[in-house]
């Protein structure tokens, strides 16, 4: 799955480059979306058949508004099919992960990749302005309301 | 953690856009976008309404159609026009608002000789309507009638259940039309404004299917403007010369509704409009490009109901609109024909759509629910103030239970009231809520096990297998010393979820009460 995501996002034109994370290989790349870019990693777990693709905010979640972001990443999650955002209380790191999972050494195909991939930064592209403005101390239910999921 | 810096430059989002090659860019109106939005509602009304993908709260709950009902009466009191008045819902949605509006207009008029046709473009939806158990009374009643009508391209009604057709010039009666969340959703133009010119919007859309992103990935340019529709050209004109750099919206399809019920009828007519959308000329200025919000796979745009409202003045008629943007819905009356006062109808408009109406109440709404420490006072005044909505009940069923114990015996029978008319106002859409159950619930903790055992008895129906109905049940055949049935209810319960510690606590006591009256 690493070669064939390697070679999806390659041809697509993302920027690659190896990586690690958890102390296994991933594929680090980055999008620019409509008004900000952020980085983003693929982690095949080959020997479960599992592919993750997640997108990393640009934005750390300061200490004071944690729990707002919280209450955000519940209420969008609950609407959300595509994936789900994840919030790190202790570091305030912000993730969107959309995930495949393939068993029995089901194929990975250029359509499946393009489907987790687009799915991911396009989903985080519409909601990252809403996440960002509660991140800053904006309220959640205006916030709720404007990405009317 | 990652241990590589993150790459320089980046994927961008238009070449991922641009990643499936676009058709020719088209008059907005005639673009491609309209059939797709047409195939995502000919979807099932659960699905759409059922599962909120398609958002309705605001515009179907049992306050808003009060309010509209009160205007619909003013209306018919101020029109001059000689027949049955007929109200007209163009995209009836999830149906929820017309019971809502029919039950609240003949509760205000009890006289009032009316027909409300709900319609929607899709027939199956009419048809699973009329099938509707919930609108039956008021179909006996003569109230309540469906059709088929496309609101993008309005024509003339064939009513499902009288068989009488409405068409054009039909009519002598006055006519309300009610289009609520819908001109969002019917076919649009788009105009720019760019450094003193006016320019047509033109969209592309990515070839193949339109899927989601697809709909995210429109690519808007810009040409030469067409000659104009002359009844539009003075408008838009006054756009140009008065906006900045902008893109404005023409809601054609909207236009076509407001036409299609002027002309139903020799009579006055009004169109009382809900939408999200911009009433004011400052919110028109700037927009870079028309903002499609996707639902679903179904899209909406904002509503020009500055346009709408200078369309309608331009040709005589009355157009009441918020002075200030709104928060979340705009609400407007566009009325055309002859009234008897139309000072005081504006008057009257204002303050029961604008002032205190729908979009005020929704912002407001969230106060009324349990975030606090409510008393049983504030909790009931929220469900008047709500005209006794169903989810405003369930949000305070909490703490409601845990104060119904306490009510005095004097304010009882006012609490049943207050939950009978919730009860009334229920219409079920498909949402996953065992209401029923809410309320057999409320009359338990108030001792009425009689009326609790009439809602448990539709709570078990519906949900047979639901543990927590059946173990009210069992808590309200006990409090009616049905000991036998308490029993077995409670073992019921236990056999659909043996961990469910209260049902085998209720055994237990309920087995004592038996041995005691054996």
């Amino acid at each position: 799955m690493f070669r064939q995501m390697l070679t999806f996002l390659s041809d697509d034109g993302w920027p690659v480059s190896p990586g690690e994370y958890d102390g296994l290989p991933c594929i680090d790349t980055r999008f620019v979306g409509t008004d900000e870019a952020w980085d983003c990693r693929a982690r095949p777990y080959d020997p479960f058949g599992q592919l993750a693709f997640e997108s990393i905010l640009p934005v750390t979640v300061p200490s004071e508004t944690r729990s707002a972001v919280l209450e955000l990443v519940a209420r969008t999650n609950w609407r959300l099919l595509t994936g789900a955002f994840q919030l790190d209380l202790d570091t305030g790191e912000l993730t969107f992960r959309t995930m495949l999972f393939l068993s029995h050494g089901g194929e990975l195909t250029e359509q499946l990749c393009r489907g987790l991939v687009y799915g991911n930064v396009l989903t985080v592209d519409r909601c990252l302005a809403e996440f960002v403005g509660v991140a800053a101390g904006g309220d959640v239910v205006r916030a709720v309301t404007a990405l009317a999921l | 953690m990652t241990t590589t810096t993150a790459a320089p430059a980046g994927k961008t989002i238009s070449s991922m856009l641009g990643g499936r090659p676009a058709g020719p860019a088209r008059r907005l109106a005639e673009s491609g976008l309209w059939e797709r939005q047409r195939q995502f509602y000919q979807r099932d009304a659960d699905t759409l309404w059922g599962s909120a993908m398609v958002p309705h709260g605001i515009t179907g709950n049992p306050r808003i159609a009060n309010t509209y009902a009160r205007l619909v009466a003013e209306f018919l009191r101020c029109a001059r026009g000689r027949g049955a008045p007929v109200i007209v819902e163009f995209g009836g949605g999830s149906g929820r608002f017309a019971y809502l509006l029919v039950r609240a207009l003949r509760e205000l008029a009890p006289g009032l000789d009316f027909t409300y046709v709900v319609t929607d473009f899709s027939a199956d939806r009419v048809a699973q309507w009329a099938a509707h158990p919930s609108y039956r009374p008021l179909v006996e009643a003569g109230l309540i009638d469906f059709a088929v009508l496309d609101a993008d391209r309005p024509g003339p009604l064939e009513l499902a259940v009288s068989g009488r057709t409405m068409a054009a010039g039909s009519m002598d009666a006055p006519v309300v039309g009610i289009a609520n969340y819908v001109f969002d959703t019917l076919r649009h133009d788009g105009y720019a404004v760019r450094g003193g010119e006016l320019l047509e919007c033109r969209v592309a859309l990515p070839d193949g299917d339109l899927d989601a992103t697809a709909i995210g990935a429109l690519t808007w340019d810009t040409a030469p403007c067409p000659n104009l529709p002359p009844e539009l050209a003075a408008i838009l004109y006054y756009y140009r010369d008065t906006l900045d750099d902008t893109d404005v919206l023409v809601p054609a399809g909207g236009i076509r509704c407001l036409d299609f019920v002027a002309g139903l009828t020799s009579g006055p007519s009004c169109v009382l409009v809900a939408d999200k959308g911009h009433c004011t000329q400052v919110e028109l200025c700037s927009q870079p490009s028309p903002s499609v919000v996707l639902h679903g796979s179904g899209f909406s745009l904002m509503v020009n109901f500055d346009l709408l409202a200078r369309y309608v003045r331009q040709q005589g008629g009355l157009a009441v609109l918020p002075r200030e943007p709104a928060r979340s819905l705009v609400v407007g009356a566009f009325v055309r024909g002859e009234l008897d006062d139309p000072v005081q109808f504006e008057a009257w408009v204002r303050d029961q759509l604008v002032d205190t109406g729908p979009d005020n109440y929704f912002t407001l709404r969230p106060l009324l629910g349990a975030g606090s420490e409510p008393s049983l006072e504030t909790m009931l005044a929220a469900l008047r103030l709500s005209r006794f909505e169903p989810t405003l009940l369930i949000e305070l069923l909490p703490k409601l239970l845990d104060l119904l114990p306490t009510v005095p015996d004097s304010m009882r029978t006012e609490v049943e009231r207050m939950l009978l008319r919730v009860w009334d106002h229920w219409f079920p859409i498909g949402e996953p809520v065992d209401l029923a159950l809410c309320l057999g619930l409320a009359f338990s903790a108030m001792d009425r096990f009689a009326r609790a055992v009439d809602f448990l008895e539709l709570s078990v129906k519906e949900h047979p297998d639901s543990a927590p109905a059946a173990f009210a049940m069992g808590v309200a055949r006990r409090g009616l010393c049905d000991l036998r049935a308490a029993r077995a209810w409670s073992e019921r319960a236990l056999e659909l979820e043996p961990g469910f510690s209260q049902a085998r606590a209720l055994r237990a006591v309920v087995a004592d009460e038996l041995g005691g009256v054996a």
